[in-house]
């Protein structure tokens, strides 16, 4: 009878550590140091990314047409919501008498282990009482096979990103990043 | 034969109540010799070597006047009636004149002699006009004689020269009628004061008179159409009568080629026309015109006298007008409209008071609340309205809130076993390179 106790005892432990999950790790697009800033400010309006990465999961590609979820790699918001505040920190901190307004559509977010992280956007920049700016900018840094690398391959990838809306609304026309 | 007379010119032959009568003698200008004359009753006008000129006139009838009857010139006597016989045929009388010197030489080719017996007496707006010659002419008649104003021919008369004798001063001094043309016009409304004698004008010209009045029966169309004969005279249209003998190159008096050229006048819209000269009195007379809107009407080529189509009286036109127009009015149900009309002005009023007493109050209340609403609402979604940054943030929360739903709905269609068994161990990324 104890023994039976015990046996029972243990398989409960057995499955009851069954249960238990993995830890999950955090990533964010928002550099760790502030961003130095006197431009002029420009409100991140409306963020799209592509359906495939929209999710909370960091996605990594894997070969020709693989995709692999990160089930225990996180972003630390969304996607979307990571991707603006990420860039709006990048372009003059909060909103607020900002009179030009900037809409991304993100059309590629790849995360390749081991070779690269690549951005590519299409972002129109509209003042008020003028014309819209719409242009067109691809971005692609190295990365190794890490998961920090290729969270800071794409935050180097924002921050260029960030730099060309930012030369472009300074001369008017479409600024490809340096 | 010398006796005392007592004639129209004066008391002759005084002498011979005394001494008896007594045998004149006049001498004559033959050359033979004679022995046996013929004794005269009377005197003769004339005596032998008097200075003057003789005329024949010709006339229906005598008239007042008798050997002796004077000759007037400008009201001066200044020659008599010196014979007056019978035409050959017996349809007229030859009257001879003398008119003495130098007065002679104011008888021209165109000087006409008219009939002053009697008194001219004229009413009209002027007064009454009482026209005689003298005193002795009332009595026992005088001839007289003039020259239109118009006649150019200043070449005195020869002496026998014949001429006409007028009835009196107008007809004689009026211009030349010509040959006299008839015309028939049927008219199918009453020609009430239309009389014989109505003058008939072309264009307003008078050149012709009414002869006569008639009733006729159209047995075809069964109406009494009146039936009016008229002459008229196409020289006294003057000028123009002589250009379109020239322009249609026919002579006066070729009844055939006048045929034509009426005929001609017709199809261009030569009309007759009955019109009233005097409204009061009524009095018409018929009017040619050309009428090129009136209807065609087929000339008829051979009746005679020449038939001109015509058109109804332009009173006759306006009476009818009228009298459908007052017809039509009388036809329309003017008091059943009237009370229509007054039924639904009255309806009117009520739904006005109606409309003013009720409706009006709620609109502009119903207005007021729109205008409260609308600016309620526009402060509610104007740019930087707490309300509309409220309502950003709320679909901002709702989209994450769902972008969660469908995040964990994922999730578990992935590991439908994490439920149970946790979330399983995932690969590095390090493991996942190719």
């Amino acid at each position: 009878m104890h023994r039976l106790r015990n046996l029972c005892g243990a398989g409960l432990l057995a499955v009851l550590w069954g249960c238990s999950s993995t830890p999950n790790n955090y990533h964010t697009l928002v550099p760790s140091e502030p961003v130095r800033d006197g431009g002029q400010r420009i409100q991140v309006a409306r963020v799209a990314v592509p359906p495939q990465v929209d999710r909370p999961q960091l996605v990594v590609r894997q070969g020709q047409s693989g995709l692999a979820i990160l089930e225990t790699e996180w972003w630390g918001a969304n996607l979307v919501d990571e991707f603006r505040s990420a860039l709006q920190d990048q372009l003059g901190g909060p909103v607020g008498g900002g009179k030009a307004v900037l809409r991304v559509d993100v059309q590629r977010f790849d995360t390749v282990p081991g070779r690269y992280a690549s951005l590519e956007a299409v972002w129109r920049l509209t003042r008020s009482g003028e014309a819209g700016l719409t242009c067109r900018t691809s971005l692609q840094t190295a990365a190794d096979n890490s998961i920090a690398s290729l969270v800071n391959a794409h935050q180097a990838n924002l921050r260029k990103l960030a730099e060309a809306v930012r030369e472009s609304a300074r001369q008017g026309s479409c600024a490809q990043p340096a | 034969m010398v006796r005392p007379r007592i004639g129209v010119g004066g008391v002759s032959g005084v002498d011979t109540l005394l001494s008896g009568s007594f045998i004149g003698a006049d001498a004559g200008e033959s050359k033979v010799p004679a022995k046996s004359f013929v004794g005269l009753e009377l005197p003769p006008p004339i005596t032998y070597d008097e200075k003057g000129k003789r005329f024949v006139l010709t006339a229906s009838d005598l008239g007042s006047l008798d050997i002796g009857s004077s000759i007037y010139y400008r009201k001066i006597p200044v020659g008599e009636v010196v014979s007056f016989a019978l035409q050959n045929d017996g349809k007229g009388v030859e009257i001879g004149v003398f008119v003495q010197a130098p007065y002679d030489s104011f008888v021209t080719a165109d000087t006409r002699f008219w009939n002053a017996s009697g008194v001219d007496m004229q009413i009209g707006a002027n007064g009454l006009k009482i026209d005689t010659e003298s005193l002795s002419s009332i009595l026992v008649g005088g001839l007289a004689f003039g020259s239109p104003d118009f006649a150019p021919q200043a070449e005195p008369a020869a002496d026998q020269a014949h001429f006409q004798l007028f009835a009196d001063r107008d007809t004689a001094l009026a211009p030349p009628t010509g040959q006299a043309q008839y015309l028939q016009l049927r008219f199918d409304q009453a020609m009430r004061g239309l009389s014989v004698g109505a003058p008939v004008e072309f264009k307003g010209v008078e050149f012709g008179r009414v002869t006569s009045v008639k009733l006729d029966y159209d047995a075809t169309r069964q109406t009494f159409p009146v039936v009016v004969d008229a002459v008229i005279y196409p020289q006294r249209l003057g000028p123009v009568h002589r250009k379109m003998l020239n322009v249609f190159k026919h002579a006066e008096g070729d009844m055939d080629g006048a045929r034509r050229l009426i005929g001609t006048f017709v199809e261009h819209g030569l009309r007759a026309q009955a019109r009233s000269g005097n409204l009061i009195t009524g009095q018409m007379f018929i009017s040619l015109d050309f009428y090129p809107d009136a209807p065609k009407v087929a000339f008829d080529k051979t009746a005679d006298p020449i038939t001109i189509p015509t058109l109804p009286g332009s009173l006759e036109q306006l009476q009818e007008q009228l009298q459908r127009v007052v017809e039509r009015i009388s036809k329309l149900p003017l008091e059943s409209i009237a009370n229509n009309l007054d039924g639904s002005l009255r309806e009117l009023r009520a739904s006005l008071k109606q409309f003013n007493g009720q409706t009006l109050p709620d609109v502009k209340v119903a207005l007021d609340e729109v205008h409260q609403t609308l600016r309620t609402a526009n402060s509610a979604i104007s740019e930087d309205s707490p309300q509309r940054e409220r309502m950003g943030e709320t679909l901002d929360e709702l989209e994450r809130m769902s972008r969660s739903l469908r995040d964990l709905a994922d999730y578990l269609g992935r590991h439908p076993e994490s439920l149970i068994r946790g979330r399983p161990k995932a690969a590095s990324a390090t493991d996942l390179e190719p």
